[in-house]
């Protein structure tokens, strides 16, 4: 939210923004474009009001929709693309949405993407310039996982109130409702925090709250004021030295830790050859000769977590139509070496991902398993 | 849902609540600073005053998202102030049109204010100032010039309780107390089915193998690196299925068996104490003399007070509850017989004890407590200039203080527009860096989103001071926007 009166006050021109949330309470401590009359509204409305009221001469245009559903006509319009997305799934789509429209005849079609983040006292900022430096997409094995539950523990042995919530949520909830959980509705949350409570009462277990529960069911991360305007203020400097041209942009990532003393510390990315969205390789995967399909569909779940796969020979797993599904899931459990010959390059789609992914697939010469 | 929930999140209600009643001064307003300011209203800070002499003019507006287009003529901290107020209702925040030398040169004035931050000041102004708040409050200067900028802080002493280690668990098994020692003999390890086996706690596996250990060697528990080996061997004796994985959590945490040492910074801290008046730390007064009872508890029991924290591991609930329990219950003993200490310390010394809650926070972080010793804001730039560090940031230092300096003695508060004042800058700083030319361009004095960068450092150090939580840096951090990186010249000392 910093991020638009930065280039506000820097005097950009015109600014389109996107967002299709709309304003929480919970945003009152770091976003002040908002007040506490605008709770409900759409956050990009509102942001483009202030803005266009406060700074003559700025024109902010807002899109109160999922970037997913702007078309290519609309990304090409501009020269600069800022992201302040708050989920891997967002930044992968526009990473790939930015990279695709570059004509590698044209240069006005690299756009340059500043992505930033913040997770408390900590924060990062890097710059791609599509086809240049690294994408998103390169780095993609750099984010740690989001914390996870075994199934096991959550309903044999629960030992934290993170257990009891998790169990409440993934194993109560759908067989107490028909209705799908939905994590904005009080009622539901409240419902949520209180099977959880009583779970860890059978179980002995403290410490399970209602701001615990919300934690847990909502990813909640952490954000304050003062790390989103480090943030923000530096992907607007790299926005502004883009425009203008008098300094080159950061190469290509900037780390802020505020912790332990304050670092803004910078790096330079490579770029990945076998990168599915800006290299030309295909992935490359080795696996035992006895692997299953499975295995192969695990062992690519941080690129593509709800993968299709097909081979040159024709599907060997998709996921739809449920037709297809039914017909490719015994492959599931069937050695790769039944489906394919080692070597071979096989395609994955998942539909989270505008792009479908290459894998080499090599089966190693020692079976481990 | 609570409007600072997020940040609850970070800093805890008690954290929540020191923000609450701080109060801050601003002595001079720029981009920077006011975006200090709003970082530390919507963060919920109790009161701000914002203090200064000058009108708005076109040089503010250019800079400052805060000031609005038809406010010429109006004071600026006014401006400033009633905007910001805006933004929550929960702050106080007072706009005094008063020029800050005047409160500079009045101690009353700045008494009352837990940090008071400053911008543009000559050097021997700034250690005016120094002295007539050092007792009583940080200061935290902000510098913003085109391309770059400065944070620094300044202060005699600051303390941390809770500096957030990753980790507080402490297992203290080298000295097993009889209630965790019998609940492991009450296990027969050979007598378990394989399921039950495979979840008894990796504690429970550690404190058999120690035993173990102690059956073989009659001395203290493995500290070479074959003993270590020996002593892993014997936990891993106690598989009976592949990779099992409470057999693998007690190897990784076969170290905690070792005897943890009191931290070197904290038995610094237990010197540094010993033979002080108390009072001598003036506003650290209540850490240090938890400090004095935290050396007086481990004199008498040989070891630190137990955090009770224990992490998450493979086990069947009603395993993993009892050691909770019983880890627990110790803490609580260990608190209880702190406290003890404690109190008959203050009683001693005549001194006001902490409340209840403060005393348990401090017992249950006591290994991770952290102090930092500062220096007066002359002595860290001679120090700064030292040789061996970085040159271009040093160049970045000087140039910024002779910025500084050159404008407060020609009573300017920007040269925005004024072509003399901008060559006759440049001219005084030639001869420090190619890139520092960019802080001169006139038409960019201060660049907003750069100030944006420097005023949310210093919005994060405020509040690390304020909530004596996280670790500040020491004592002069440079920002350079073209690099997006910072450096800090450390000055100080710091005991964790």
């Amino acid at each position: 939210m910093a991020t638009r009166q930065n280039l506000a006050a820097l005097r950009v021109l015109v600014i389109d923004v996107i967002d299709m949330d709309t304003i929480d309470v919970t945003n009152l401590n770091r976003q002040f474009l908002f007040s506490e009359s605008d709770v409900g509204k759409a956050k990009a409305s509102v942001a483009a009001e202030f803005v266009n009221k406060r700074v003559p001469g700025v024109k902010v245009v807002p899109h109160v929709s999922a970037i997913q559903d702007m078309s290519d006509d609309f990304y090409e319009r501009f020269n600069i693309v800022i992201c302040g997305l708050d989920s891997v799934e967002a930044r992968r789509w526009i990473n790939a949405k930015i990279v695709g429209l570059v004509d590698d005849n044209d240069p006005t079609t690299i756009r340059p993407l500043i992505d930033g983040g913040t997770e408390g006292l900590r924060g990062q900022v890097r710059v791609i310039l599509p086809t240049i430096t690294a994408c998103y997409e390169c780095s993609l094995d750099m984010i740690a996982p989001q914390k996870t539950y075994p199934l096991c523990t959550i309903a044999a042995t629960p030992r934290l109130p993170e257990h009891c919530i998790e169990w409440a949520l993934v194993v109560g909830w759908p067989q107490w409702h028909s209705e799908l959980f939905d994590a904005d509705r009080p009622d539901h949350m409240q419902e949520m925090y209180e099977r959880a409570l009583e779970r860890a009462k059978e179980h002995c277990i403290s410490g399970v709250t209602l701001s615990l529960t919300q934690g847990v069911v909502k990813h909640i991360i952490p954000a304050i004021a003062s790390t989103n305007a480090i943030v923000a203020s530096a992907c607007c400097t790299e926005a502004f030295k883009l425009a203008t041209a008098i300094a080159p942009p950061l190469d290509n990532y900037m780390t802020y830790a505020g912790n332990d003393g304050a670092h803004a510390y910078p790096f330079s990315l490579d770029a990945r050859p076998d990168c599915p969205v800006c290299g030309g390789e295909a992935l490359r995967v080795d696996l035992a000769k006895s692997a299953t399909l499975s295995d192969l569909l695990e062992s690519i779940a941080v690129q593509a977590p709800k993968a299709s796969i097909s081979a040159a020979s024709g599907p060997l797993y998709m996921r739809n139509p449920p037709v297809l599904e039914k017909a490719t899931r015994a492959n599931l459990t069937k050695p790769l070496s039944e489906l394919f010959e080692s070597g071979s390059e096989l395609v994955v789609t998942d539909a989270t991902l505008p792009f479908s992914l290459r894998v080499t697939v090599r089966f190693s010469q020692d079976d481990h398993r | 849902m609570n409007k600072y929930d997020r940040q609850i999140r970070l800093w805890s209600e008690a954290g929540q609540g020191s923000l609450k009643s701080a109060r801050h001064l601003v002595l001079g307003v720029t981009a920077a600073t006011t975006e200090f300011v709003k970082n530390m209203v919507l963060a919920g800070i109790g009161h701000v005053t914002i203090v200064d002499g000058n009108s708005v003019t076109e040089a503010d507006r250019s800079a400052s998202f805060f000031m609005h287009h038809d406010v010429d003529g109006s004071n600026r901290a006014q401006v400033i102030a009633q905007y910001i107020q805006s933004l929550n209702d929960e702050a106080e925040v007072v706009g005094a049109a008063e020029n800050p030398n005047h409160y500079i040169q009045t101690p009353e004035l700045l008494a009352s204010y837990d940090i008071i931050i400053t911008t543009r000041l000559a050097d021997d102004i700034l250690m005016q100032l120094w002295k007539n708040v050092c007792k009583t409050s940080v200061l935290i200067q902000i510098d913003s010039y085109g391309c770059v900028g400065q944070v620094r802080s300044f202060f005699l002493w600051h303390t941390i309780v809770d500096s957030h280690p990753e980790s507080r668990v402490e297992l203290y098994l080298h000295n097993l107390w009889s209630e965790i020692e019998s609940y492991s003999d009450s296990i027969d390890l050979e007598a378990l089915e394989n399921h039950d086996h495979e979840h008894i706690a990796f504690v429970v596996l550690l404190i058999k193998a120690l035993q173990e250990w102690k059956r073989r060697h009659h001395n203290g528990p493995p500290s070479t690196l074959p003993e270590k080996k020996e002593f892993k061997a014997i936990i891993k004796a106690f598989e009976r299925t592949y990779d099992q994985e409470n057999v693998s959590e007690a190897v990784r945490n076969a170290w905690r068996v070792s005897v943890p040492k009191v931290p070197e910074g904290l038995s610094k801290l237990f010197e540094i104490q010993e033979g002080c008046n108390l009072r001598e730390f003036g506003l650290q007064l209540t850490f240090f003399s938890l400090v004095r009872a935290l050396k007086q508890f481990v004199a008498k029991y040989d070891r630190l007070p137990l955090s009770g924290d224990l992490p998450d591991m493979k086990s069947d609930t009603a395993g993993y509850n009892r050691i909770v329990e019983i880890y627990r219950t110790k803490a609580k003993q260990d608190a209880e017989q702190f406290a003890r200490v404690y109190l008959n310390l203050c009683q001693l010394e005549g001194l006001e004890p902490a409340s209840q809650s403060e005393i348990e926070h401090f017992c249950k972080n006591c290994r991770h407590i952290r102090a930092l010793r500062g220096v007066p804001p002359n002595e860290d730039k001679r120090l700064n200039l030292r040789v061996h560090e970085d040159s271009e940031f040093k160049s970045i230092f000087s140039a910024i203080c002779g910025a500084n300096e050159y404008l407060y003695r020609n009573h300017l508060t920007t040269w925005y527009g004024d072509q003399s004042a901008a060559e006759a800058l440049r001219d005084y700083s030639a001869h420090y860096a190619d890139q520092v030319g960019l802080v001169y361009d006139s038409s960019a004095e201060e660049l907003h989103s750069v100030s944006a960068f420097l005023g949310g450092i210093a919005a994060q150090e405020a509040t690390k001071f304020t909530l004596h939580q996280y670790t500040p840096f020491m004592h002069t951090l440079v920002y350079d926007a073209i690099k997006q990186a910072t450096h800090v010249f450390l000055n100080g000392e710091i005991f964790n």
